[in-house]
């Protein structure tokens, strides 16, 4: 019994769990715990140097954190929210971020005490943790004196940037000696307002017998505008390693500071801007050459590569105007491909022929800034001459023509793009412009019919259904102890006696129901008295003398009263039967059960 | 007999529904006129105006647990729009509720072949043995479950009533596939990553913000799927990882989740 007991536990455990699990991770209906864990910098952790620390409450996003009920070993602790981050954009659960200071401390190992918090008016804590604060800057008594430190910070690059150019941001660090630097402030290298390129460079190197460690980043011009980079500065403590190579660090702190920068973005000029500039920096020459052949039927696809090489930024090199052949050509709707190779690159563009009247690809031009003469220069690639045949296109009745109606050329200039015509002209070139517009063959398996039931989640098809468990258990459950209980308080069967069925009789108003209540009445309290042998025995079938026949003509009365004119009133009957009843009383031959049906 | 007051209430019911019904058939009626057209303009029109009605049917209902009918027809309408990127998005999602479907299988192949990207074709071992969890979309699985949790509480019944044996060893055979069902439902909610599709161009940028180097000079293309493993800036970026096993962040209007 025990052992079903806890089996039937554990299958409840095994289901009821992970379902109420995962319908609280949907958020539905129940809110999920939250969890809150801290942490301390292990980075910041420098003796009698204030600590700083992170807590991070993960919680619903409908739970508020309640800033102001931190505490730390019991006593209120103040914190900043530093951040509040969505883990996942479908669910409700985020990352409320806070940050603490705790006062500087000897160098050693502790315990961050217990960290507790109020979200959504329940009380969560972290669990105890340690941390361990290092002698950084545990002086010796000895000097640092010899040790040098300096810093300079240069920008390389055209005295003139224009958005797109790259220049690069340096950092040289001059010392002797064994530095261990515990701050940097280096602007430069974070670059605001330019885009980083690449990672960064570190050089090594020797300069006058001073070590020499040059920092340096690419970065990109992005917008025009003058950028301020503040004073740079670096400092740290000068160290020597003793007998058994553990650092022993001399005081006074160095430090090192360079002075404030200016970048200027220039913007491009706007007098003289070509309209096909794209933002190109550089020299460049443009070529285009045809990857399909130059004979191809009307609409059909030709690939056209467009490579453009030179000297420049090769990133601000974007995809020519390409204008000049929209007229003449459909574009694809897909982007070109584009690759970059060896300071060369490749656009390649599906074009589609509009007409037969189209004999060439025209120029494409390409229009670029050019820093060294500080304007701009439009290169043109050569014409590439094609040859458009006429396609066979079914006219729209026809399922398939017996022979292609003759292509009539376009007068040049050619039709606009397909999409952009809103008309079919009425006559002259009609037909071509129709063998333009007509679309091309569906390509993909038609369209589903959409119902109504298609915009509907499935029934039990979501993340309710696994209420389910839980309503499983407790139904079994339910029944198994209803089981046990009707074993132990089995229920008494409810025996009915004439006079419960007398009262009944005269309880109702109903003629019909009188009669069979009190027939059904009088017949058992016939048996009951020892009268009769059987309580199944109709009227008919009682003694015609005594009380038994009393109460058959009083019954015969009744029946026929149902299907004939009724003498006496409901009333007067149930009166009668009252006074009948009362007067039957137990029979001589109770005891030896005298009479029967036979004696009848 | 119901009263007067409700008249108004039955009457919007009514209405709604018929407007309903409306909008559905001229939905289904103006992709049917966009494939039938004979010119572009009218082509072009017919799938716009099918394509609006479709998103708005997606955002009125969020069918995320439906039939994924809705998905496929979006991810048509984009197709014929040309608009690949957004179709190959829809077709994702279409998949994941109609697993078995040829069709969408089908037009997704022709859409990734459009834009020059190879299908990626999960495990067929995996497939064979678990067939339950890759064959049956989620809403199918959590049907399943909940016949066979109805099949557990009436053969349960039986058992509290008339212990027989046989009853209880259908109980156990019932509870082994409810268990593994359960286990498959929950494994798609929280083992399962979580995946996007490109639907435009960009750089992978080697942290959250322009400003950051990219991881090469190939920008992610268009229509190609990504997992997304991190998210940055309250939403803004995600970080994420290539087919090619290149890990960056894109910012959230080059992807979209799946």
């Amino acid at each position: 019994m025990v052992a079903k007991s806890i089996r039937v536990t554990l299958l409840f455990l095994f289901f009821a769990f992970p379902s109420l699990f995962a319908v609280w991770g949907t958020g539905e209906s129940l809110m999920p715990a939250a969890e809150v864990t801290a942490s301390i910098d292990p980075y910041q952790t420098v003796a009698d140097q204030p600590i700083p620390g992170t807590v991070t409450v993960t919680h619903d996003n409908s739970q508020t954190v309640d800033e102001g009920s931190f505490q730390m070993g019991g006593k209120p602790l103040k914190v900043n929210h530093v951040k509040t981050v969505n883990i996942n954009p479908s669910q409700t659960v985020v990352l409320s971020i806070y940050s603490f200071q705790l006062p500087g401390q000897s160098a050693g190992l502790y315990i961050l005490p217990t960290i507790s918090v109020k979200v959504g008016g329940k009380t969560y804590q972290t669990i105890p943790s340690s941390y361990e604060i290092s002698q950084a800057q545990q002086m010796s008594q000895e000097s640092s004196s010899g040790v040098t430190l300096s810093l300079k910070a240069l920008i390389d690059g055209p005295p003139t940037v224009y958005p797109g150019q790259r220049i690069w941001f340096i950092y040289r660090f001059y010392f002797s000696g064994s530095i261990d630097l515990t701050d940097e402030k280096l602007p430069l290298l974070e670059a605001q307002g330019f885009q980083l390129v690449g990672d960064k460079r570190i050089r090594n190197y020797q300069e006058d017998n001073i070590e020499v460690q040059e920092i340096s980043q690419q970065v990109q011009a992005i917008k025009p505008g003058k950028y301020s980079f503040p004073a740079s500065s670096a400092e740290g403590y000068a160290y020597r390693d003793d007998i058994i190579k553990k650092r022993v660090y001399l005081a006074p702190k160095l430090k090192a500071e360079a002075p404030a920068l200016d970048v200027t973005v220039t913007s491009f000029p706007a007098a003289g801007k070509p309209s096909a500039f794209r933002g190109a920096v550089g020299q460049f020459t443009i070529q285009t050459s045809l990857l399909t052949p130059a004979e191809v039927g009307v609409d059909e696809k030709m690939l056209l590569a467009i490579d453009i090489n030179g000297l420049g930024e090769i990133s601000t090199i974007g995809i020519p105007d390409l204008s000049s052949i929209k007229n003449s050509f459909r574009m694809s709707s897909l982007p070109p491909e584009v690759k970059t190779q060896d300071g060369q690159k490749r656009f390649v563009v599906e074009i589609y022929p509009l007409a037969t009247s189209i004999k060439e690809i025209p120029p494409i031009p390409f229009a670029f800034f050019n820093p060294l003469i500080g304007d701009y220069v439009t290169e043109n690639s050569a014409a590439i001459p094609i040859q458009v045949k006429a396609t066979q296109v079914p006219k729209k009745e026809e399922a398939a023509p017996a022979t292609p109606p003759p292509a009539t050329p376009l007068p040049t200039p050619p039709s606009p793009r397909p999409q952009e015509v809103p008309s079919i002209a009425p006559s002259g070139p009609l037909e071509v412009e129709e063998k333009i517009q007509k679309p091309a063959a569906i390509e993909i398996a038609g369209n589903l019919e959409l119902t109504d039931a298609d915009l509907h989640n499935l029934w039990f098809g979501t993340w309710s259904t696994l209420y389910i468990v839980p309503f499983a258990f407790i139904f079994i459950l339910a029944q198994k102890g209803y089981k046990r209980y009707r074993e132990k308080f089995p229920t008494k069967e409810v025996v009915k006696t004439s006079q419960s069925m007398l009262d009944a009789a005269m309880r109702t108003k109903d003629p019909s129901v009188f009669s069979k209540r009190i027939s059904q009445a009088l017949l058992l309290r016939l048996f009951e008295l020892g009268y009769t042998t059987s309580e199944e025995i109709t009227f008919e079938e009682l003694p015609e003398a005594g009380v038994t026949g009393e109460v058959r003509e009083l019954l015969s009365e009744i029946e026929a009263g149902r299907f004939g004119k009724q003498t006496l009133s409901l009333q007067q009957l149930k009166a009668k039967a009252k006074e009948l009843f009362d007067r039957l009383i137990p029979s001589e031959t109770t005891s030896n059960k005298g009479i029967s049906n036979d004696q009848s | 007999m119901i009263s007067l007051r409700y008249l108004p209430v039955l009457l919007w019911i009514c209405l709604h529904a018929e407007c309903h019904e409306k909008l559905l058939d001229e939905a289904n009626a103006a992709y049917k006129a966009g494939e039938t057209a004979h010119t572009l303009i009218e082509r072009q029109e017919a799938f716009n105006h099918a394509l609006n009605l479709f998103t708005d049917f997606e955002h009125l209902y969020n069918p995320q647990y439906g039939t994924g009918v809705l998905y496929y027809d979006i991810a048509n309408t984009y197709y014929q729009l040309e608009e690949y990127p957004f179709a190959v998005l829809y077709y994702y999602k279409a998949l994941q509720l109609m697993p078995r479907s040829y069709r969408v299988h089908n037009n997704l192949a022709i859409t990734l072949d459009k834009l020059v990207i190879p299908m990626n074709k999960p495990a067929s071992v995996f497939n064979d043995i678990f067939f339950v969890h890759t064959r049956f979309s989620f809403p199918e699985r959590m049907q399943l479950f909940f016949a066979l949790a109805m099949i557990l509480i009436v053969l349960g019944s039986v058992y509290v009533w008339k212990p027989i044996r046989i009853i209880r060893a259908s109980i156990t055979v019932v509870s082994l596939c409810c268990a593994l069902m359960l286990f498959s439902l929950l494994y798609s909610r929280y083992f399962e990553p979580i995946e996007g599709v490109i639907v435009h161009s960009s750089l992978l940028y080697r942290d959250a913000g322009l400003q950051y180097a990219s991881v090469s000079d190939q920008p992610v293309l268009s229509g190609n799927k990504v997992k997304v493993v991190d998210v940055q800036h309250n939403g803004q970026w995600l970080k994420v990882v290539t087919t090619a096993g290149d890990i960056g962040y894109v910012p959230l209007t080059a992807i979209r989740v799946i």
